[in-house]
């Protein structure tokens, strides 16, 4: 008996010598805080008063030291040893293992004393979420790659070589030996921080301890994600976060709006749901007004859906010239930085009789997001919006029209005559001076893009120094560059390659002047009478004209390096002759269908279908001896001038 | 080479449950516990990562639901319980979530892992019983029952936290340790409840969290892991000893989990942070403890779940993401 107590007085000075907490302060409050939270393992539970000793409370975790070793029966040469069992960091030698005592946490969190799904479920998630696992991602070897990461070195090299994490010695949290363990987050002992937390994560206060998410065009502090009083309207957005954890608002749940430090089912960015399944959340019309989620049940859209996408890693070293294509949510939003601005589009109806003149400015809705720019250079924080779709549709180099990287990217193939079919050869004449007319994305010319007489020149609009956005015409039909009041932004549309309004593709024929039927879209911009009624030549053609479907058989909407008016025609060289040839071709001694610009007018040398030859054809229309004379030296194989 | 090389061993032992496996590393010899002059208990014996370490190549794999999942699942990312049938092993792994099926005879790899709402969140409990598998989840509060071809069959939700699992064969129960309840239920081999028994406290017959669970002959031997003690109880759950101090010293327990008994009724009791397996004798006098804190042969990095079959002790090394076998020696 007393040698019991003897031994008890001996483990119990032992165990206050080593400074444990429960001798640090004050002895009988870090008790009394552990003897009141789950942490409390004693067989009478937590809230049970009885007479609370160190043994009722602490040794769970803090295993007592034994006085007496035992000897192994065999093997009498072993008098007994004392095990190390956490405190070194040094101890694990093996990279990327915990070590210190992030062991011991995980000892009871395996599964059995303790979960070790830190973030819960209710029964109608299952299933959704968590259990989507990313295919090919190489870091499944690697557990905790769903937590937050632990047993890592955080100084002052990691903060620098990082960018976006404090130094080490701002951050006021415990870091044995310099490294992140479950401690450094989590106190064991105190639970009035649930769960178990130093500080709380309400307004993102700890996470931001060490992550500063700031940039040169955003921050975290005035981003919507931090602000926003928002507060769930129908479905729970944040279904895992027990509620003693979390805030009621947008702005209080702050990073776990979107991050989950434990099972993220997204594990390189630690992102709580699946990719863009996070973002629908509150992005589905219920707590954000907007209902983006429909836009990408859509039939035409940024193929966010096909995941999993193993291209964002943890570096965030992407480049996006040689990177797979592939589209997320946060290749084209900076969810850390992002605030909601006007609209990018420059003629719409919300703006009756006046343009919005900000292009090609990048806003807030798109700020700090890396790009491409005009030079074929990779920016990490866009400035023009064109930049931005230059990161997948301008990349240099990628000109195969296979990939959605073209300028008409559709199934059916729209081959043309200038050949060329990277979009920024297309838009941007200081990637491609060869460009002869364009849409004015990057730049207006006076010189080269004059002779647009359908321009509706009454709503501001002219040919010297109008800038239009990629948005005016890549948007959602209920876009305000749809003339809708719904979601903005190129994410889906009813009108395929993502387009605002209707731009019919097909290659049907269609009555002269129906212009309105198959392209809405230009006709934002684009006054279809002018267009059928002015004297000059482009009256006579659109107007005399039987045309082939729309605007699209004859004009490049981005532009063309061949002619002006973004003539640049249709030669559909890439389909197989069979029956009717759907060629278009040139004609006389042109290979390809091709307009001669005129002081007064043009020619015309095509045939569409292996009919319908034009052998210069002149508008306005001379039928006079000029063409004769044409068509006969034509006939003779002479070329006309 | 290797192929020939394994198929030889394999007509060679035929006999034999495990055909031999020479690691890849060769170690100037094999670990082995006594170290000094008394004789070798333990040996090391072999270590599993992935199929092919068995001679189980990649073609061979079959795979339920996780083909259609598209996943493709290399390795073992956090074993935690094992058990054996014959040539068999199953490694229940919550990290992947799923259950990994080693047959070593007919070298064949399967992986259970069943999608939606029948999806394993944390299976930390395997159990043969003759044609089926028991394994339980401890984070849906559910244990599931498949055939051996991974088909599922039925489940068991009367639990709230089921963890460790044991087959009694001659009375055909499953014993099931539900660690929030501080009970161990049985289940019929259809699932029906039999009894259970247990309740919380630190008094002998009473637990604390327990886990992990054992039987030899007609003793179900109890991990009482927060009571830091082994203790036995009859089929029926009628208490009839036990034994183990809380310390962080040999023969002491600190953080003990896995549990196994081998045909001479020694308990063998892996330590979570102590890296090592230490072994008892019925009465619970200490033995010997093996292993260590480290990557290699014969070293653990916080070892689970145990299983013994045929003097051959199956250790579930979680951290190092493999199963390590040991021979157990007979010494006369």
């Amino acid at each position: 008996m007393l040698n019991k107590t003897l031994k008890w007085i001996a483990g119990l000075a032992l165990l206050l010598g080593q400074g444990t907490v429960c001798a640090q302060g004050n002895a009988s409050n870090a008790n009394a805080m552990v003897a009141n939270s789950p942490h409390n393992l004693s067989a009478s539970g937590p809230g049970a008063f009885r007479s609370l000793t160190v043994r009722q409370v602490c040794v769970f975790c803090h295993t007592p030291h034994s006085v007496k070793a035992d000897s192994p029966l065999w093997n009498r040469d072993d008098s007994g040893q004392t095990y190390i069992q956490y405190g070194s960091s040094t101890l694990s030698a093996v990279p990327g293992q915990p070590d210190g005592s992030s062991r011991l946490c995980l000892a009871c969190h395996d599964g059995t004393v303790a979960l070790e799904r830190l973030s819960r479920l209710p029964d109608e998630m299952r299933g959704r979420a968590s259990d989507k696992r990313l295919e090919g991602s190489g870091n499944l070897g690697t557990d905790l790659a769903d937590d937050h990461p632990i047993s890592f070195v955080y100084d002052s090299a990691l903060a620098v070589n990082s960018g976006d994490l404090a130094h080490p010695n701002t951050v006021p949290l415990p870091m044995a030996d310099e490294r992140v363990h479950c401690t450094t987050c989590h106190d064991a002992h105190d639970n009035s921080i649930q769960p178990f937390l130093h500080m709380s994560t309400v307004n993102g206060e700890l996470c931001t301890t060490c992550h500063l998410e700031q940039g040169t065009t955003w921050s975290w502090e005035t981003s919507a994600h931090a602000t926003s009083p928002e507060r769930a309207r129908g479905s729970d957005p944040w279904p895992e976060r027990k509620p003693q954890w979390r805030g009621s608002s947008v702005a209080e749940n702050a990073c776990m709006n979107c991050h989950a430090s434990h099972n993220a089912a997204t594990k390189q960015q630690l992102i709580v749901d699946a990719e863009e399944q996070t973002c629908y959340r509150c992005h589905d019309g219920g707590l954000a007004e907007t209902d983006i989620k429909n836009e990408f049940l859509k039939p035409s859209r940024h193929p966010v859906d096909l995941t999993p996408n193993a291209d964002h890693t943890a570096e965030q070293v992407e480049d996006p010239r040689d990177m797979r294509l592939h589209s997320e949510c946060s290749d084209c939003h900076n969810s850390h930085g992002a605030r909601a601005d006007e609209p990018m589009v420059v003629v719409s109806d919300r703006t009756p009789g006046t343009i919005n003149n900000q292009a090609p400015r990048a806003n807030n809705l798109i700020a700090g997001v890396g790009g491409i720019s005009s030079d074929g250079g990779v920016v990490p924080e866009i400035q023009d919006q064109f930049e931005l779709c230059f990161k997948c549709h301008g990349v240099p180099g990628e000109s195969a029209c296979g990939n959605s990287r073209c300028s008409t990217a559709r199934a059916i193939g729209h081959t043309r005559v200038d050949r060329s079919y990277n979009l920024r050869d297309k838009v941007d004449p200081n990637a491609n001076p060869a460009l002869v007319s364009y849409h004015p994305i990057v730049q207006n010319n006076p010189f080269n893009n004059d002779g647009v007489p359908s321009l509706r020149t009454e709503l501001g609009l002219n040919t010297t120094d109008t800038l239009i956005y990629c948005t005016d015409c890549h948007n959602g039909n209920d876009s305000s560059a749809g003339n809708g009041s719904g979601a903005e932004g190129p994410h889906g549309s009813i009108y395929p390659p993502i387009l605002a309004k209707r731009y019919t593709l097909s290659t049907t024929f269609s009555a002269p002047g129906s212009a309105s039927t198959e392209a809405d879209l230009c006709l934002s911009c684009h006054d279809e009478s002018r267009l059928n009624n002015n004297t000059g030549p482009s009256g006579s053609i659109h107007s005399s004209h039987e045309l082939a479907g729309s605007c699209i058989t004859c004009h490049d909407p981005h532009g063309s390096t061949v002619g002006k008016h973004l003539l640049n025609f249709e030669t559909y060289n890439n389909q197989i002759p069979a029956g009717d040839d759907p060629r278009i071709t040139g004609a006389g001694s042109y290979a390809d269908p091709t307009w001669i610009e005129t002081p007064d007018g043009g020619e015309c040398w095509l045939s569409c279908h292996n009919s319908g030859e034009h052998l210069g054809s002149r508008y306005p229309e001379d039928l006079g001896i000029e063409a004769q004379m044409r068509m006969q030296m034509n006939r003779l194989g002479r070329s006309p001038r | 080479m290797r192929k020939i090389h394994a198929l030889s061993m394999t007509i060679l032992l035929a006999a034999c449950a495990v055909p031999e496996q020479k690691p890849d590393r060769e170690p100037g010899r094999l670990p082995a516990w006594p170290t000094a002059s008394e004789p070798a208990r333990i040996r090391w014996q072999s270590h599993v990562r992935q199929p092919e370490d068995l001679g189980i190549k990649a073609r061979g794999f079959g795979r339920i639901w996780g083909a259609l999942a598209g996943e493709k699942q290399q390795g073992m990312v956090r074993p935690y319980a094992i058990d054996v049938q014959g040539s068999v092993f199953a490694v229940s792994d919550p990290g992947a979530r799923m259950v990994h099926v080693f047959d070593q005879n007919k070298r064949r790899y399967l992986q259970i892992a069943p999608r939606d709402e029948h999806a394993l969140r944390s299976p930390v409990g395997v159990a043969f019983s003759g044609d089926r598998l028991f394994v339980s989840d401890s984070d849906a509060g559910v244990v599931r029952v498949f055939d051996l071809a991974g088909d599922p069959l039925f489940s068991v939700d009367s639990f709230e936290r089921p963890t460790g699992l044991t087959y009694h064969e001659a009375s055909q129960r499953v014993y099931v340790v539900d660690t929030l309840a501080n009970q161990v239920v049985a289940l019929s081999h259809e699932g029906e409840e039999l009894l259970r028994f247990g309740e919380r406290g630190s008094a002998p017959g009473q637990m604390n969290y327990p886990t992990h669970i054992a039987h030899h002959g007609d003793t179900l031997v109890v991990n009482d892991t927060m009571n830091f003690r082994i203790q036995k109880f009859d089929l029926d759950g009628k208490f009839i000893g036990g034994f183990g101090k809380h310390g962080d010293s040999s023969g002491h327990f600190s953080q003990p989990k896995g549990v196994a008994v081998d045909s001479n009724g020694n308990i063998y009791v892996a330590g979570a942070t102590i890296d090592r397996v230490q072994i008892f004798s019925p009465s619970g006098g200490f033995l010997l403890a093996f292993g260590g804190n480290g990557p290699g042969y014969g070293q653990f990095l916080m070892p689970a779940g145990l299983a013994i079959e045929d003097n051959l002790i199956y250790v579930a090394d979680s951290y190092n993401q493999r199963v390590q076998v040991f021979e157990i020696l007979d010494v006369k």
